[in-house]
């Protein structure tokens, strides 16, 4: 019920009247994963510089409609989030304006639920550009793989510990890994388990 | 992950950055549970399946036709000809890259080799003959245009003709189909229509041709690409496609020599045996023989493959040429065979011909030498090399009736020497070409039945696979390397030892095969020689023939004869250690043999 109130109470706080798209009901057995590399993870204070999303219908993951865009930040790249990532400050220099960036990423997305790892950081890193474009923030539901996973372990076997790192649950779900990591195949992997995790509850 | 699609596989592997570029564009990833069905009969597929992790499994009426592993693709053929044969399902958890039907078309039209890799599937036979490395032979014939491959000439008949008389052509000229005339139109009879008008129990001597012909043909044009044809064959399900030359027919494409040109013309090669009329034309085929070793040898495909297509090919060839040079009675009376290594189906190039003639007895023929000459004269003019030994059947001793034969063979057994003994290890690896087998299967029961109790005989026959081994160790040039005249022969210390130990082990069980791995394959089921054993045998028999192979091909296009010497020098690092751990098999094999046929006590 919270979900509802919140939801009406978005719709009304909605500045731009071409994006009451958001708030109408999802296709059936569609999602989008979604994945943001950044300069640092301070989220009041470090920038997204790029944002990789997939489509997922059913058991397929739509790579052939995928999002990528890298945003030119307003800062310098700091050197140790270089290293995970391999976006220098030269190669989002061309990136798009974190408006245009969010525009894409909303039409890309419409009301499916965002689906992610960790994705309450990407999502509160989102928000900050939705926010000001939008007056409110992401009004999609939100799934978490982590949280998906946990609750699988957790019904194979209450009580033990879970390891949520995005490595052992690739492990453990055997899946394909890629080790570049990058918005887009981060986002792709998390698409992975999350289908995977989907058959699995069943 | 699109991006880290694996263009290095097959059939991607040949894509430029552009169609590398459409690939990734439209590649989705699709999730399947172990057990569940990707597609099944009747289904028209959308996608081609790229494997990522994971086993699909391919069956019909619960018999499994192939497993597909990653990296691995299917199902193409599905894809183009629009219908799936049997069932995929996931043997194991899977995750693929699905991608569209679209593009895999587009891919097709603009890439011919991506065709090529795609459909290199369509026969186990192609697979096997070719295995993977040789598919740059294939690109290129799948390109090839219709009329540089095998177009048969097409044969034409009114539509009234009676299914009995086209029957009798079949059967004359040995075909499997005529073109059936209407007017100005066009129909095909086959052999499979043959069992329809039988099976229509009408009298074949009146039923008109033309009630069972199909009357919409498949064309193409002899100006299109081998690869089209096949396509339309398979896209319409047919075996024949009718090629034409600006609207005239001009012939008709079979799919089995559609198949069989592509796996390197070795099909087209018996076809041209069968069909040579004159000496002249069997000599052509003889030439094309070296050529398809050498593709064959190029491609990488297994010597022991390429040994087995010769001695079929050969075989044809002595047996067409003594059609030519014999007369009937005499061919009716007589057994031509052919022994060594021809006779064992070890000979790939041609180095010699070891050939007899064994006649009927009290059968005369009056000028025999003129025949036989003829025939050795016409095998050193194809290329074969007399016989230094002599062993051809011009020579009286290799032409004998039945019973001079065994009087000959007794005399060998019975007063042994060398020369007496390497003439019976010849004569055992005998097999029959042409004329009456029965022959030659009586003289090698003569030949076996006494020497089994005669156990002596054997362990001085064995004594000749010992008899190189005295030379200077070869190791020691071995482990030196290039060094002036570093030479091996590697017939004398690696080949010989082991075919004439295999023999003698063979010869001495009656055991009937005449080829060295046959004749392995049955002394372990008689448990005579150790399973691991056998599989070293065989590996350093077809390595040793494998590098003699292409020594010799070497040796040919210098224009030299092809010998057994091989320079250590020309071998790289890696070959010079399979040759060592050949060598080192044989000298176990020569202990076992010393062992087994006491030599030592000799």
């Amino acid at each position: 019920m919270w979900d509802g109130l919140k939801r009406v109470w978005y719709r009304r706080r909605l500045l731009r009247p071409e994006y009451a798209r958001l708030f109408e009901p999802a296709p059936p057995d569609e999602w989008v994963s979604v994945d943001c590399e950044t300069t640092g993870m301070d989220r009041r204070h470090d920038e997204i510089l790029s944002i990789g999303a997939v489509l997922i219908k059913g058991t397929r993951i739509i790579t052939s409609e995928r999002l990528e865009l890298f945003i030119r930040p307003a800062g310098q790249v700091k050197a140790e989030s270089i290293r995970i990532h391999h976006l220098r400050s030269m190669d989002v220099a061309y990136g798009l304006e974190p408006r245009q960036a969010i525009q894409k990423f909303l039409d890309f997305v419409g009301s499916r639920p965002l689906v992610g790892y960790y994705l309450e950081f990407d999502v509160a890193m989102l928000d900050r550009l939705v926010r000001p474009f939008l007056g409110i923030p992401l009004p999609q539901s939100k799934i978490e793989v982590s949280g998906l996973y946990y609750d699988y372990k957790y019904s194979q076997n209450a009580g033990s510990n879970v390891d949520l790192s995005f490595h052992s649950i690739m492990q453990d779900l055997r899946l394909p890994e890629r080790t570049e990591h990058d918005a887009f195949n981060d986002a792709l992997m998390a698409a992975m388990m999350f289908v995977k995790l989907r058959h699995l509850k069943k | 992950m699109p991006k880290s699609f694996n263009f290095n596989a097959v059939p991607f592997d040949g894509l430029t950055g552009e169609q590398q570029r459409w690939v990734r564009d439209s590649v989705d990833i699709g999730y399947y549970p172990a057990g569940q069905t990707i597609l099944s009969g009747g289904d028209e597929p959308t996608h081609l399946f790229v494997i990522i992790k994971g086993h699909v499994q391919q069956t019909e009426h619960g018999e499994v036709l192939c497993v597909y592993s990653k990296d691995e693709c299917f199902d193409g053929r599905g894809l183009i000809s629009g219908c799936v044969t049997g069932v995929f399902t996931a043997a194991e958890e899977l995750i693929v890259y699905l991608v569209p039907k679209s593009t895999i078309k587009r891919l097709i039209a603009a890439n011919a080799n991506f065709g090529a890799l795609l459909f290199s599937d369509i026969s186990q036979k192609l697979r096997a003959l070719t295995e993977r490395r040789s598919q740059r032979e294939l690109h290129s014939l799948m390109l090839s245009r219709i009329d540089q491959a095998f177009v048969r000439p097409a044969h034409i008949v009114p539509e009234n003709t009676d299914v009995f008389s086209v029957a009798q052509l079949f059967e004359t000229e040995q075909l499997s189909s005529v073109l059936v005339q209407r007017g100005d139109r066009y129909g095909i009879f086959t052999s499979t229509d043959v069992r329809k008008a039988i099976l229509s129990d009408q009298d074949p001597h009146t039923l008109p041709v033309g009630q069972l012909a199909t009357w919409d043909l498949i064309e193409v044009s002899q100006d299109d690409a081998v690869f089209d044809a096949l396509i339309l064959m398979i896209r319409h399900g047919v075996h024949r496609v009718v090629v034409k030359r600006q609207g005239d027919i001009v012939g008709v494409m079979e799919q089995l020599d559609l198949l069989s040109f592509i796996s390197n013309h070795s099909h087209l090669i018996w076809h041209q045996v069968q069909q040579a009329r004159t000496q002249e034309e069997l000599k052509g085929a003889c030439t094309s023989i070296q050529r398809l070793i050498q593709l064959l040898s190029e491609s990488e495909v297994k010597v022991s493959m390429i040994a087995r297509l010769v001695q079929e090919l050969n075989t044809k060839i002595f047996a067409r040429l003594w059609q030519f040079v014999a007369p009937p009675d005499l061919m009716d009376n007589s057994c031509v065979i052919v022994m060594g290594s021809e006779g064992r189906g070890e000979q790939i190039l041609k180095t010699d011909q070891d050939n007899g003639l064994i006649l009927r007895n009290g059968y005369h023929f009056p000028d025999l030498t003129g025949v036989t000459s003829a025939f050795n004269d016409a095998l050193c003019d194809f290329g074969y090399p007399p016989c230094l030994g002599g062993i051809m059947m011009r020579n009286p001793l290799w032409c004998q009736n039945l019973d001079d034969f065994k009087e000959t063979i007794r005399q060998w057994v019975f007063h042994p020497s060398a020369e007496t003994h390497m003439r019976l290890a010849i004569f055992s690896d005998a097999v029959a070409v042409c004329g009456d087998p029965e022959l030659l299967k009586e003289l090698k029961n003569f030949f076996f039945r006494p020497l089994q109790d005669m156990p002596s005989f054997f362990a001085h026959f064995a004594r000749a696979a010992d008899s190189f081994s005295e030379q200077s160790s070869w190791w020691s040039r071995l482990l030196l390397g290039d060094g002036e005249g570093n030479e091996l022969d590697i017939k004398k210390l690696g080949i010989f030892p082991i075919v004439h130990g295999v023999r003698s082990l063979a010869l001495e069980s009656g055991l009937a095969p005449t080829g060295t791995v046959e004749r392995i394959d049955a002394l372990v089921r008689l448990e005579k020689i150790p399973e691991d054993l056998a599989i070293d045998l065989k590996e350093s028999l077809h390595y040793l023939m494998d590098i003699r192979l292409k020594q010799g091909l070497q040796q040919l296009s210098l224009g030299q004869r092809p010998g057994n010497m091989v320079r250590m020098g020309s071998l790289s690092t890696l070959e010079r250690d399979l040759m060592r751990d050949s060598l080192q098999v044989v000298k176990r094999f020569r202990g076992v043999l010393h062992y087994h046929f006491k030599l030592d006590a000799l």
